[in-house]
């Protein structure tokens, strides 16, 4: 998913190939687990919410993720999904269009109720109702669910497509193939809900949460704090932790500063540490070990709109995927990522290390062949390339930095970029129009760990075809990849599957251009040192599940007794 | 004077209702569709253009503007795309913060500023009144959010006697300094005005006939001259703190301490729009409420004062 304002954070994040190799790095997973404890973290912002159904950022999601659980999940720190509330993995149809759930009978609400079938069928349908007004109503990863555009529409009162077989077996009938649905059922919209909530609740279900989780909200104050207790009914294996108190409001630096006086644990577990944050911490003796880092499954790229001149011209496109020195950016955000020539990012499936089909040097650029691509283009001396904007998001410390070294790589072949930045409303709104901005800055963040998240909803011509709010900022559409990017995600046989992936990403790199692929970002984090098992998760914004305390807990967590106004 | 007020009162209502419309205007000319904010950015259009329905915004404008004012005259400011809550009890759920550093500010900046504005103008051009005006320089030019990491540091890492922000329910400890860095900056103001009101002032005619009758200097500075100056001062300090209740954004901020003012601006940046109607109206509720009281004060600080 593209963070929200974050998206600005995730742009600090970064690392080595390296890093995939050997994980988290985790250095304080030391010492025999502990049970008890209370846990101090805190956030920047508010939590949004705690509905599944609405919740599609980072902050909610920490929380979400402690609190549900879906019928399948990531296993251990890793992108292989396995069961959750499933007993098993889904049997699905040789036609690869229906998957059959059979569920756990030992799952309970936090209100002791049994978890069955129907609450599924309720809970995605309400996920899905246009009443609810959550993201992925409409469309999207859910939409081909057969019946749902029925539901969407008003034609039909249920989604057909979700049938209940019996209270423990749910069967899910999609319109055409789709290997990414078990990513998509293991996303947050699909955690479980119990019905009797929502009506108690009403309106305000996004702060009265049940789940079948390992935590349970215990408080929330506005503002101010959100503590989470351990379940006691929860079915899978007990956390460490007995509460997790999460300080509102707390700025990063400000939170950074806490932790190093041993006042707080984890400061903005989800995300990557600020920059200046980053650089005081790696020159601390106590806190240079201590730093985790883990590949975010993310791609950075100038957006080239094919439908704007002078990017019309494929030549032009040609010439732009040769200037930028993609080393550079890497060294503006502290080494923290990865030079990536491609579509994919690591460690999803499909990504291919060290891809470079343009032959780019180490700094991701060859200069002579872009002067030479655009010459044949037809720009000179005398027919100067059109000055450019370079439209992008102020939406970190880094941006402007980021963006001014892309400004100086392309002085080197003539062409003036002026430098736009803008809020981050502002930038959203003006790249997803059409014929609006020729030349953008942007990042893309995984939804889920598979190649499917990275074409579909910006690469493909149903993505282009849109008058606003699009996420194909290129406007890229070429019916040709659409039938690769179609077969691919029908396509049962996972290893060919990842090939026509990998076709496609040639496809873009190679012969159509409409993106200057950049770098991946890598993830940091860092805890205070009572806190062990702390690990990164390429998925999950925030798992506490494999975290114990030692020690005192910090002297500034009075907040439980202490914050109410 | 009764007429007066109920005049004053009336322009209030008028004056709320042209800010009202400027806000719903401004939200809507802000770039962004606040759909796609809510719906957060990886959302589909169809699921954007669903929410877009769903919150109402594809109403005309001035349909939207007259529902919303018409709800605002039942007490109903909305709900909240951000934090899926009523607008009302969110912000009144976080205004006690924000009064309680409001009022510290306040303090500060008067303990702070008077005794220095007094002392500087009693003796002007001595060693006081040149050190004392080299401190307000330094504090007027002081960016709040710089001073209060700077205290933050001090005080909470460095020494460390304080807490390193946060609000503590409200916890002396918690409060002393976002208050400090508040009322910093108004008290090197206040001292400045109220130098310069004084040193008029002791030049004034009534003032040498107090030195004629043969009044010590304590009774000519506090029955003559004090009383006259402060007028400026309570005018100022009625800005003031309508201006702090509504929200002070960067000590908040810096100090995680869960005011308005943030609460504010995180609507702004997540095009909150009944958030930011909601709380811009709260706001300017309580700055010209603090002007009419001021402007009405005068007349018990200023006989020569009268409204008719």
């Amino acid at each position: 998913m593209k963070r929200v304002n974050t998206a600005a954070m995730a742009v600090l994040g970064v690392g080595t190939i390296l890093l995939s190799a050997c994980g988290n790095s985790v250095s304080n997973t030391e010492g025999q687990p502990v049970s008890g404890g209370t846990l101090l973290v805190s956030f920047k912002d508010d939590l949004k919410t705690l509905d599944p159904a609405i919740g599609y950022d980072t902050d909610s999601w920490s929380f979400e993720r402690a609190i549900y659980n879906g019928l399948l999940d990531y296993k251990g720190f890793t992108t292989q999904l396995q069961p959750d509330i499933a007993a098993s993995m889904p049997v699905i149809a040789t036609d690869g269009k229906t998957y059959t759930f059979k569920l756990r009978k030992d799952v309970k609400f936090s209100n002791g109720r049994g978890v069955t079938a129907d609450d599924f069928k309720y809970s995605w349908e309400r996920m899905l109702d246009p009443k609810t007004a959550g993201p992925m109503t409409g469309g999207s990863f859910w939409g081909g669910i057969h019946g749902a555009q029925d539901f969407f529409n008003g034609a039909a009162t249920q989604i057909s497509g979700i049938k209940v077989v019996d209270p423990y077996t749910l069967e899910v009938d999609l319109d055409t193939p789709n290997q990414s649905f078990l990513n998509i059922v293991a996303m947050p919209f699909g955690f479980v809900i119990p019905k009797e909530a929502v009506a108690s609740a009403g309106s305000d279900y996004a702060h009265k949460p049940v789940g079948t989780g390992a935590f349970v909200l215990d408080k929330w104050t506005p503002g101010q704090l959100i503590v989470v207790k351990k379940n006691p009914t929860y079915y899978g294996t007990k956390p460490y932790l007995d509460e997790i108190d999460a300080q509102i409001g707390v700025t990063p630096e400000v939170g950074y500063l806490r932790m190093q006086n041993n006042q707080m644990d984890i400061p903005q577990p989800d995300l990557t540490i600020p920059s200046a944050q980053y650089i005081s911490l790696s020159a601390n003796p106590s806190y240079k070990n201590r730093i985790l880092k883990t590949p975010n499954v993310d791609i950075w790229y100038l957006a080239m709109n094919m439908n704007m001149k002078p990017f019309d011209n494929k030549l032009v496109r040609q010439a732009f995927e040769y200037v930028v020195n993609k080393a550079n950016q890497i060294k503006i955000l502290n080494g923290r990522g990865v030079v990536n020539n491609g579509i994919q990012a690591p460690p999803m499936p499909g990504y291919v290390p060290n891809y470079n089909p343009l032959g780019l040097d180490a700094n991701g650029q060859n200069i002579q062949k872009a002067k030479d691509l655009l010459t044949q283009a037809g720009y000179s001396a005398s027919h100067p390339f059109p000055a450019q904007d370079l439209v992008y998001a102020k939406a970190s410390a880094d941006s402007d930095r980021l963006a001014a070294s892309i400004q100086q790589d392309f002085q080197q072949v003539g062409v003036t970029l002026n430098l736009k930045g803008l809020a981050f409303n502002a930038f959203l709104d003006i790249t997803g129009k059409p014929n609006s901005t020729a030349l953008s800055y942007n990042g893309w963040i995984q939804d889920f760990p598979d190649p499917s998240d990275f074409i579909d909803p910006i690469l493909t011509c149903a993505a282009a075809n849109v008058t606003a709010n699009g996420g194909n900022v290129a406007f890229y559409c070429d019916k040709n990849a659409d039938k690769l990017a179609d077969q691919a995600r029908g396509d049962t046989n996972s290893a060919e599957r990842l090939k026509l992936y990998q076709q496609f990403q040639d496809f873009i790199v190679t012969q159509d251009f409409p993106w200057v692929p950049m770098y991946s970002t890598v993830e940091t984090n860092v805890a205070a040192p009572r806190v062990h098992g702390y690990q990164l998760h390429p998925v999950w914004p925030f798992v506490a599940t494999s975290i114990w305390v030692t020690g005192s807990a910090p002297s500034a967590a009075p907040v439980s007794a202490s914050a109410s106004p | 004077m009764t007429a007066y007020i109920v005049r004053r009162l009336l322009w209030m209502v008028l004056v709320l209702f042209g800010v009202a419309a400027i806000t719903f205007v401004i939200a809507f000319l802000v770039p962004g569709d606040p759909a796609r904010l809510y719906a957060g950015t990886n959302a589909s259009p169809a699921a954007v253009k669903i929410i877009h329905h769903q919150l109402g915004l594809d109403r005309p404008l001035w349909t939207q503007f007259g529902d919303y004012m018409w709800r605002v005259l039942h007490l109903d400011f909305g709900f909240s795309y951000r934090y899926q809550t009523p607008v009302l009890p969110a912000i009144l759920q976080r205004f006690p913060a924000t009064a309680e550093l409001a009022l510290a500010g306040v303090f500060f900046e008067l303990i702070i500023g008077l005794p220095i504005g007094i002392l500087s103008a009693i003796r002007p051009g001595s060693f006081w009144d040149r050190a004392t005006m080299v401190f307000t320089f330094v504090a007027l030019a002081a960016p709040p959010f710089w001073l209060g990491l700077l205290f933050l540091f001090v005080f909470g890492v460095v020494l460390p006697v304080l807490p390193i922000g946060g609000y503590g329910g409200g916890a002396p400890q918690y409060l002393l300094l976002p208050a400090l860095t508040l009322g910093l900056g108004g008290a090197a103001y206040y001292a400045r005005l109220l130098r310069a009101s004084l040193l008029d002032i002791l030049k004034s005619d009534y003032v040498r006939t107090a030195w004629a009758k043969g009044l010590t200097e304590r009774q000519v500075i506090q029955k003559h001259a004090i009383p006259n100056a402060l007028t400026v001062i309570v005018s100022q300090l009625g800005m003031d703190l309508g201006y702090f209740l509504a929200g002070v954004v960067v000590i908040e901020t810096v100090f995680a301490w869960p005011g308005i003012g943030k609460q504010a601006v995180d609507a702004i940046f997540t095009l909150d729009i009944p958030l930011v109607m909601g709380t811009v109206l709260f706001g300017a509720l309580l700055i010209v409420t603090a002007n009419v009281v001021v402007d009405i004060s005068y007349t018990f600080l200023d006989p020569r004062v009268r409204y008719s």
